[in-house]
Order: C-alpha cells, then sequence, then structure tokens
C-alpha cells in the first residue's frame, strides 16, 4: 500500500510536470524553472506526509508565530 | 496579464461566493461561544472591516491601475522589499486555500460521504477548480453569476421554511451584558470579512472599472446579510447551544418539514453548497496562481495552474492533522495571521502609496 501511494504521489506529479513543461515554449527558461520547483516541492511534501504524517504543518508555525496577535483577543487559548 | 474581462455584477457575485462558502459553515458556532443571543449583531460589526478593505483595495487599485496586490508590493517597496511582501502574501494564500479545500472536503465527509477517502474528495474538487481557473477569471465569474443567486435564495428559503420551529425569545434579552460580548465575537466575522482585500486580483480585469468600488461594497453588504440572516437561524433554532454544533446550519436544514412532505433539504444544501464551494475554491485558487505568476514576472499564469494544484492537494492534507486541530486553528492563528496579512499589509502599501505619490490618478 505504501509503495502504491508512493508511486500514485511520483506518477501524478510526473504527469503535471510533463504536461505543463510540453506546453510551454522551451525558451521561455522562468516558466520552466517554476514549474519544476512548484511540481518538486508539492512532490517532496507529499512524499514527506508519507512517510511522517504527524510532520508539523504550517498550522503549528503560524499558530506560534502570531502568538503575540491572538492572545490579545483570545487570552485562554 | 490577463486580457478578459469581466463586468460589476460578476465581480460582486465572485466576491460574495469567495468569501460566502465557508461562512455560512462553521462561522455562526464561533460567534454564538462568545457572542451568546447577541450573535445576530456580531456580523453587522464585522462588515466593517470589509467596507474598510474594499475601500482600501479600491484606493490601492486607483493609485495604481492595472496592478494587484503583488505586483503594487514590488511597484512601492522596490524589487527586494516588495518580492520579500509579495511571498507573505502568496505562503498566507497557499495555506488559506488549503484550510478551505480542507473545510469543504470534511464538511462532505462528514456530513454525507462518511466512507470516502478525505484524498478522493480534495483531488476531485481540485481537479474541477484547475480546468476553472485555466479557462480564466472570464468563466470564473459567469459560474459566480449563475450560482451567487441561488446560493442566496436557498440561505433565504431554509429560513423561511423553518419560520414555524422558531424560538423568538432565544434572541432576548438584546444586549443583556453590554456591548462586549458581541465585540468579541464579530472577530471570528471579521477575519471572514477581511478576506475582501483579494477583491484587488480581480479589480484590473474589471470592463470599465470606473464603478468597481459599488460592486465590491454591495459584495459585503451581500454577504453582511447572509451572516445575519444564518446567525439568526441557528440562534432562532438552537439558541446559545448553537456553539456546540459543528456545522449548525447544516443542523438547521435538518429540521425542515413542511406537512410531512417537504424534508431532507439537506441533500439540496449539499448541492448547493458544493456550487458555492466550487467557486469558493476556484476564486481563491485563481488569485494564488495569478500572484505566483506576477511574483515571478511571468506573462502567463495558465502554465503554472496544474502545479500550484497539485501544491494545493497537499497544503490541505497538511494545514491540519484532523478537524479539531483545524477549528482550533480559525480563532487562534487564523485571526492573527489574517490581521498581519489582510489589515495590517494593506494599510501599509495604502501609506507608502500616499507618502510617495507615485501613483497616476485616472
Amino acid at each position: 500500500m505504501f509503495v502504491l501511494k508512493l508511486l500514485g504521489i511520483t506518477l501524478l506529479s510526473a504527469a503535471v510536470f510533463l504536461y505543463d513543461f510540453s506546453i510551454v515554449d522551451p525558451k521561455k527558461k522562468k516558466e520552466r524553472a517554476a514549474i519544476a520547483v512548484i511540481t518538486c516541492a508539492g512532490w517532496v511534501v507529499a512524499v514527506l506526509l508519507l512517510f511522517a504524517p504527524g510532520l508539523p504543518g504550517p498550522t503549528e508555525w503560524i499558530n506560534q508565530v502570531t502568538k503575540p496577535i491572538w492572545i490579545i483577543f483570545y487570552p485562554e487559548g | 496579464m490577463d486580457k478578459e474581462k469581466v463586468s460589476n455584477l460578476q465581480l460582486c457575485l465572485m466576491m460574495y461566493l469567495m468569501i460566502g462558502g465557508t461562512s455560512i459553515l462553521v462561522v455562526p458556532s464561533f460567534t454564538a461561544m462568545y457572542a451568546k443571543q447577541d450573535m445576530w449583531i456580531s456580523p453587522i460589526i464585522g462588515s466593517v472591516f470589509g467596507f474598510f478593505n474594499v475601500t482600501v483595495a479600491w484606493l490601492l487599485h486607483r493609485r495604481n491601475p492595472g496592478l494587484t496586490l503583488i505586483e503594487q508590493a514590488q511597484r512601492l517597496f522596490g524589487k527586494w522589499m516588495g518580492s520579500i511582501l509579495g511571498i507573505v502574501f502568496l505562503l498566507f494564500q497557499i495555506d488559506a486555500i488549503g484550510l478551505i479545500t480542507r473545510e469543504y472536503a470534511e464538511f462532505i465527509v462528514q456530513a454525507f460521504l462518511p466512507k470516502t477517502p478525505l484524498v478522493m474528495i480534495i483531488g476531485c474538487i481540485v481537479l474541477t477548480c484547475s480546468f476553472a481557473v485555466r479557462s480564466g477569471v472570464e468563466v470564473i465569474g459567469r459560474f459566480a453569476q449563475i450560482f451567487g443567486p441561488i446560493f442566496l435564495c436557498f440561505v433565504l428559503a431554509i429560513f423561511l421554511f423553518l419560520l414555524a420551529e422558531y424560538n423568538y425569545s432565544n434572541m432576548l434579552p438584546v444586549l443583556g451584558t453590554g456591548v462586549m460580548p458581541s465585540l468579541k465575537g464579530s472577530l471570528e466575522p471579521s477575519v471572514w470579512f477581511m478576506e475582501f482585500i483579494f477583491i484587488s486580483s480581480v479589480y484590473p480585469s474589471v470592463r470599465q472599472g470606473g464603478n468597481g468600488l459599488k460592486g465590491g461594497l454591495f459584495a459585503v453588504l451581500l454577504m453582511m446579510i447572509t451572516m445575519v440572516i444564518t446567525n439568526f437561524t441557528c440562534l432562532f433554532l438552537f439558541g446559545e447551544s448553537t456553539a456546540n454544533l459543528t456545522f449548525p446550519f447544516l443542523s438547521a436544514s435538518r429540521f425542515v418539514n413542511i406537512a410531512d412532505f417537504f424534508s431532507h433539504v439537506e441533500a439540496i444544501v449539499m448541492a448547493l453548497w458544493i456550487l458555492g464551494g466550487f467557486v469558493q475554491i476556484s476564486m481563491w485558487y485563481y488569485t494564488l496562481a495569478l500572484g505566483t505568476a506576477q511574483w515571478m514576472k511571468m506573462t502567463d499564469f495558465r502554465p503554472l495552474v496544474f502545479p500550484v494544484g497539485l501544491l494545493i492537494g497537499v497544503f490541505s492534507i497538511w494545514v491540519a492533522k484532523n478537524f479539531q486541530q483545524m477549528l482550533q486553528y480559525f480563532p487562534t492563528g487564523g485571526t492573527g495571521s489574517s490581521i498581519i496579512t489582510l489589515l495590517l499589509l494593506p494599510i501599509l502599501f495604502l501609506l507608502v502609496s500616499l507618502v510617495r505619490g507615485s501613483g497616476t490618478r485616472n
């Protein structure tokens, strides 16, 4: 099941990458780089979540960073 | 960047649905938690932020015609500072759209399809939305024009169908413990109203942007009326116990029963909420894809739509371990990050724009 999920994520990312990569003009380097970076980021996070489902997410970070602000309104947390 | 144009009515309904979908689901219970029987006053107080943010977005648009927030950041703050502020917006947006998609999926799983995996529902809606986003803002505008009025009608219809069940004394005493509870309860709706700043991503596409301000303000007004109606429905039906319900408005729709003939309306609620959620996710998706493309100074956002969609799907799983953690996030980190990115940053933009006086007035 684990291998299948990994394979599924990889195939999906590859499909997204190859489709968008093929329709962009090869001379547009910036577009191609952006597609590669964003697809890779999605793939990396997905695989990380597969290995460690308890990985601290953006909610925890934002909660910590913005604590000085929301503690004013909701002191009970 | 975008040659497509939307009308003022479409702008209004797009903004209405961009905020509306999730607001009718979870906001009533958050408001009831703090405002108790005065929960219907809270959206009216919170809407001040909506009117304020639409005006700020409009003034910024007037001073920097044809530019969205991301481009304005680079114009007002220079290359490096502008890029940093731009990425703050983009990170906020990816987190917010992850939450919205997750909320949508959790709602469907908890209320209607308990055996379907979350990933499946998220994948389906993101794929559907990505086709809409690839087609451009005009297509989303037309969707909004069709679904917006239906959405509003269904909120009104649920309110009217339940007239016989209401216990009107639930709203008494009005302001019994002073104005503080309703002020505190208004914080959560005001976070939703602050999201109206993203109207700035659509302003450049409005046809003859002469009275775009009116369309935006009207969207805030519609949103306020919708929130007041949903809060009244929940208040009259459940009283203060609204705070204990996860999806109060859905629970309310289960009470609709007219002459033992017209019942089980929640199926309609689901169908209509999927329409609203579809436009909502598409709008956030569009602003995110457009913003990312503009942040990288690309000429077209379409090649980025599918990669961004993949990222949205992954983020919607990543933002929260479970539904409880997500609900806990709205009054804490959600409020804090919204105040910074949606209220303080635009005010800073406007101040810098006024001080530099660089924009041309048209």
